[in-house]
């Protein structure tokens, strides 16, 4: 079907005649071709085939905006043409927006209020918990045995495998470095103090918090956000279910006692990693090496790394699910807030470590 | 199962032997269905009887066991994605629970499958189109600019109904239109009369 628009000027007036179908598919064109034309128009509808929606908006709009008659239209166009009419409301289609620099400042109050509101939220979400927690303690037929359970599982048993092999990884890579460094001044024996102190002290806990908040920190959040979003946290709490209780608690009691069981377990790997690479590599038969590390790992430095591993559990559990339950409306909230959950836990188990690690100093367990 | 079809039928959907099972559980078994350019079909069963598993299959989202499915003259099951984008611009189609982009806004959504056929139309042009659109699917003026989730559930359907009818749809699938809808029959009887000849609830 041959689709055509031609004007001719007929007594004076020109006159738009459109043949053939004047749909969504012609928009474009016919549009160019109605605002070529100087007004008065006159727009001879005789030869449509076919009219859509947007073909009855393109003439309506020319109507109404312009000096133009429409002519020869059937009983069906006319009939589109007033429908169309019936629905011209001032339908707001873009969000409003002001000139960019009062845009700029108003973004930036906006960001500071919302860190505010984020930290008095989660300050108020640790209060809850507390509540909660002594809820459970006062009522302990409330403690939900099955979740803990199940959390443990999922947070700690299913973590071993991935927690051990960096671990003994970052034992190899810890003694692998040391000996080349230490060799240099002969005093390769040394590898083995280093390996077993910073191992058991430091980055045995620090990469399992690490781990944990990946993996868990940010399943909690994602998880509790999508019930927010589903609505089963409100269907919970209509129910007389508190999702602080059945959500929260079990969450943060598994991370609190499986981050110390994880970081003991690292150790053990890191320590393995870094025996087998002494003994390959620098030749120090494992008994020796078992035998140095009992000589110079001070028993503080196991306290020091296992008291720090169930706060960075609890700072891990509290943030994701702080982060989980601030979710409100689209899927792409729940990916951001993960984020920001996973960001925030590891940002404070770095800080807090800082903290730890001068405290622990100042107390003689250096 | 085969009802008599009538005279001077032209068929926009012809289902011929359609079977569905997930598993061991049958959802249809030698399933025949035409409707008719112009008809109205209404279908019409208990939670979890397939009705939304019929209109998956029939546009193309659900792979049937055994079966033909024909839409507006051609083959849904088994054809190339090319093929297909023809027949996806001629139909509209409204999921039960809206499926609106949650990223984008009510006018955004409406836009969407007009920027994907018609990318060459101006943005102005296109605006008035989404407004006119987003006044058909009976929300109010203020919806243009909200996003899904600031929207009601009622008003969610009401904006995946403007999605739906952003293209003129020959063929308008409506899966559960009017859970959550008030005076719906007003809508229904507005579509038809601009243009749209089949429709399924």
């Amino acid at each position: 079907m041959v689709a055509s628009a031609a004007s001719t000027a007929e007594g004076g007036n020109p006159t738009l005649r459109i043949r053939g179908t004047l749909t969504i598919t012609r928009a474009a064109s016919i549009q160019r071709e109605i605002d070529a034309e100087a007004d008065p128009l006159t727009i001879d509808l005789s030869g449509v085939e076919r009219m859509d929606t947007v073909g009855a908006w393109l003439i309506y709009r020319a109507v109404r905006d312009r000096h133009v008659k429409v002519v020869g239209a059937s009983a069906e166009t006319e009939g589109l043409l007033h429908e169309v009419a019936e629905y011209d409301k001032p339908v707001q289609v873009r969000p409003e927006e002001g000139p960019g620099f009062t845009r700029a400042i108003s973004e930036l109050g906006e960001w500071i209020a919302e860190t505010g509101r984020t930290l008095v939220g989660l300050l108020g979400f640790f209060g809850a918990t507390l509540i909660g927690l002594a809820n459970v303690t006062t009522r302990p037929k409330r403690f939900r045995l099955n979740a803990v359970v199940q959390r443990f599982d999922v947070v700690g048993v299913r973590a071993l495998g991935i927690i051990g092999l960096m671990s003994f990884l970052i034992g190899i890579v810890i003694g692998q470095q040391g000996a080349v460094q230490l060799q240099q001044f002969g005093a390769e024996i040394y590898t083995i103090n280093l390996i077993g102190r910073i191992t058991v002290r430091e980055l045995g806990t620090l990469m399992t918090a690490i781990m944990v908040a990946g993996r868990s920190g940010s399943a909690f959040a994602a998880q509790l956000g999508t019930m927010k979003i589903t609505e089963e946290i409100d269907a919970m709490k209509t129910i007389g279910v508190s999702p602080i209780e059945a959500l929260v608690i079990p969450r943060l009691i598994a991370a609190v006692i499986m981050m110390p069981l994880l970081a003991f377990w690292a150790m053990l790997m890191s320590l393995l990693g870094g025996g087998i690479f002494v003994w390959l590599s620098l030749g120090i038969p494992p008994l020796t090496y078992v035998q140095r590390l009992q000589e110079v790992i001070p028993i503080t430095d196991l306290w020091v790394g296992l008291i720090k591993a169930p706060v960075f559990g609890f700072i891990i559990a509290l943030a994701g699910c702080f982060q989980g339950m601030l979710v409100e409306g689209n899927s792409e909230e729940v990916g951001l807030r993960t984020t920001t959950a996973v960001v925030q836990s590891i940002f404070l188990v770095i800080v807090l470590d800082a903290v730890f690690a001068v405290f622990f100093s100042s107390i003689g367990w250096g | 199962m085969s009802i008599e079809t009538p005279k001077g039928c032209v068929p926009v959907i012809e289902v011929r032997g359609l079977s569905n099972h997930f598993g061991d559980q049958v959802i249809h078994e030698d399933l025949d269905l035409t409707v008719c350019r112009g008809e109205i079909l209404g279908v019409v069963g208990g939670s979890g009887t397939g009705k939304s598993v019929l209109m998956r299959s029939i546009i193309g989202l659900q792979t049937p066991a055994a079966g033909e499915v024909e839409v507006l003259g051609e083959n849904m099951v088994g054809r190339e994605e090319d093929e297909a984008k023809n027949i996806r611009r001629r139909w509209g189609i409204l999921f039960q629970n809206g499926a609106l982009f949650s990223t984008l806004t009510v006018a955004e959504n409406v836009e969407v499958p007009i920027r994907e056929y018609f990318p060459y139309i101006k943005a102005p042009l296109l605006d008035e189109i989404a407004s006119y659109k987003i006044a058909m699917g009976g929300l109010p003026p203020d919806a243009g600019p909200k996003y899904p989730s600031e929207l009601s559930g009622g008003m969610v359907k009401r904006a995946g109904l403007a999605r739906a009818l952003a293209l003129d749809p020959e063929l308008l699938f409506l899966d559960e239109p009017t859970a959550g809808l008030d005076p719906y029959r007003r809508r229904l009887s507005m579509t038809l009369s601009l243009g749209c000849r089949s429709g399924w609830t």
